[in-house]
């Protein structure tokens, strides 16, 4: 505000005297006199003060180690605006990042092909036809140790199917795996219907099958089959021949050694049995003896179970099926447009990961950004309230 | 100071700097004894930092001043805490006795000039400062306060207005 009688001087005046102008006025004269007081009052430092700054250049510090420290300290630790901004967004980014990189990674493309069909057989069907017991066959070796053989099959469309056909003389069960491509729903339903005769004509049968189409257009049937185990070489190559094969394995167990232990046992039990029961016959007020009789009649049934069941085993091979519309994993193309495919498509998801990334950190960073400004904000308006004092 | 790139010694950029240094804080502070204070700390924070400074992004002085002006920041920040303990230390009678007022205006300055200073705030008077006293130009000063040089040129014209109003209300008393 202008006192009475106190002509004003502009601002592009105030800056020409300041720049050396000369004054025009008695206005401008008494600004000019004032800012030359100024200027020529102020002091230099005085000597202690040069002293001590001519300390500190030359390496002693004017301020306690401890005081250094704790300053040092504080500017660490202090939560300026920019700092709480840079936490939050680093933290947000880190959590986004930790969350991001697996759910992009496990959309990596999975190879067909190697799948191993790996349907487990129904709980077997007992089969009171095939359960007496049998007899080995007549050139039925001498035992030897329990061998377990896995053949993985061929996993590229028309490889050979493993060899399952049972060794001369050998007890052996046989269980296949085998995974097989339709053209359609269509085909899934006559395959099926292939297959389960194919068994049939065999002389086997359909233990299980589960038909699914979920949507009209793929579909999924899984068959166990069992057929004689002398035929399942054949049953296994018909198999094979009703579509594309994208995996098969089998897995043959020598089970002849058990069977001879299993009959071994029998043996002696229908021979201890006898003797009970003539026992049993000599002196039936014996209640010790019928017990005895009793006992071994129940460890008798047990073993004549159990030998069955391995009967049945090496009876019957198990030809697991899985009749599925989709298709084999088309192997890369060879060359250099094979490679240039197959990069283009890393380059295409690695643009896909990152931009997914950036779209999920703008929050993080639009907050982090908020943040900063609110806090210079805050800043200079403190700021300025210091310098508004006298 | 030094014009050239070359990354100057502290030493020398000390030597030259120290006046301007103590002259802009003791227009700031209004006090000599902080201002000696305060230069010191400035002294010592510059060193620290000194291997950050870029020769080609400005001069020293620029770059001292800054520092210089965010520990009196700093020093005004805890004026508060300093202002009760010095309260206290008023209530003491064998305290006071050593209290000494410490008028950071010159000796030579005129009575009503010194007063009217004293009756700026404290950004007028670092415009004051900055640019009458050290004779740092408007986009200079505007760097280190902040600033555009509009309304540092604005800030001084006004500083210096009421600095003419003050002193011509004092001559008239």
């Amino acid at each position: 505000m202008t006192e009475p009688g106190e002509t004003k001087v502009s601002e592009e005046r105030t800056e020409a005297l300041l720049d050396g102008a000369k004054p025009r006025d008695d206005a401008e004269r008494d600004l000019a006199r004032l800012m030359s007081e100024v200027r020529e009052s102020a002091e230099p430092a005085p000597g202690e003060l040069r002293a001590r700054v001519g300390r500190i250049v030359a390496g002693e510090s004017s301020v306690a180690w401890y005081e250094r420290l704790w300053a040092r300290l504080a500017s660490v630790w202090r939560p300026t605006p920019g700092r709480l901004a840079l936490g939050v967004g680093t933290l947000g980014a880190l959590a986004l990042i930790a969350v991001a990189v697996p759910v992009l990674m496990s959309d990596g493309s999975s190879e067909g092909g190697d799948a191993l069909a790996t349907v487990a057989p129904e709980e077997r069907v007992q089969d009171d036809a095939l359960g007496e017991l049998s007899e080995p066959p007549a050139n039925a070796l001498a035992p030897e140790p329990e061998s377990r053989e896995r053949d993985a099959g061929s996993a590229v469309p028309g490889g050979a199917p493993p060899p399952v056909d049972a060794a001369a003389g050998r007890s052996r069960e046989i269980v296949t795996f085998t995974r097989i491509s339709v053209d359609g729903v269509d085909a899934l339903s006559s395959t099926t219907s292939r297959a389960m005769s194919i068994a049939r004509r065999l002389g086997g049968f359909t233990e299980s099958s589960n038909f699914s189409v979920p949507n009209g257009e793929v579909g999924t049937s899984v068959l166990v089959l069992r057929v004689p185990t002398a035929r399942a070489g054949r049953a296994v190559e018909q198999v094979t021949a009703l579509g594309t094969v994208l995996s098969q394995n089998a897995d043959l167990t020598d089970l002849s050694r058990e069977l001879s232990r299993g009959r071994t046992a029998l043996q002696r039990s229908a021979a201890e049995l006898a003797r009970l029961r003539r026992a049993v016959a000599a002196d039936p007020a014996d209640a010790g003896l019928a017990r005895e009789l009793e006992a071994a009649e129940d460890r008798h049934r047990e073993l004549t179970r159990r030998q069955r069941e391995v009967q049945r085993r090496v009876s019957l091979a198990t030809i697991n099926l899985t009749l599925t519309t989709e298709g084999p994993v088309d192997p890369p193309p060879d060359g250099i447009g094979g490679s240039l495919s197959t990069s283009g498509e890393r380059l295409a998801s690695i643009g896909v990961g990152v931009v997914s990334v950036v779209v999920l950190l703008l929050p993080f960073a639009l907050i982090a950004g908020l943040i900063a400004l609110g806090g210079r904000w805050v800043h200079r308006r403190r700021r300025e309230g210091l310098l508004s004092r006298p | 100071m030094s014009t050239s790139s070359e990354h100057p010694s502290f030493d020398a950029v000390a030597r030259t700097g120290i006046d301007a240094v103590y002259r802009y804080l003791v227009n700031l502070c209004g006090s000599r004894e902080d201002a000696e204070d305060l230069t010191a700390q400035a002294f010592e924070h510059a060193q620290r930092r000194w291997s950050r400074f870029d020769p080609e992004r400005g001069e020293p002085l620029p770059w001292l001043l800054a520092i210089a002006r965010r520990v009196a920041l700093d020093h005004f920040r805890t004026e508060g805490r300093r202002r009760r303990r010095e309260r206290v230390a008023a209530e003491d009678p064998a305290l006071a006795r050593q209290a000494v007022p410490d008028p950071a205006a010159a000796e030579s300055l005129s009575p009503e000039l010194r007063s009217a200073l004293t009756r700026l705030t404290r950004g007028e008077r670092e415009l004051v400062a900055l640019r009458v006293i050290l004779e740092l130009d408007a986009a200079e000063t505007a760097a280190l306060v902040g600033s555009t040089p509009g309304a540092v040129s604005s800030g001084l014209h006004r500083a210096l207005a009421k600095l003419r109003r003050e002193v011509s209300r004092d001559r008239a008393w």
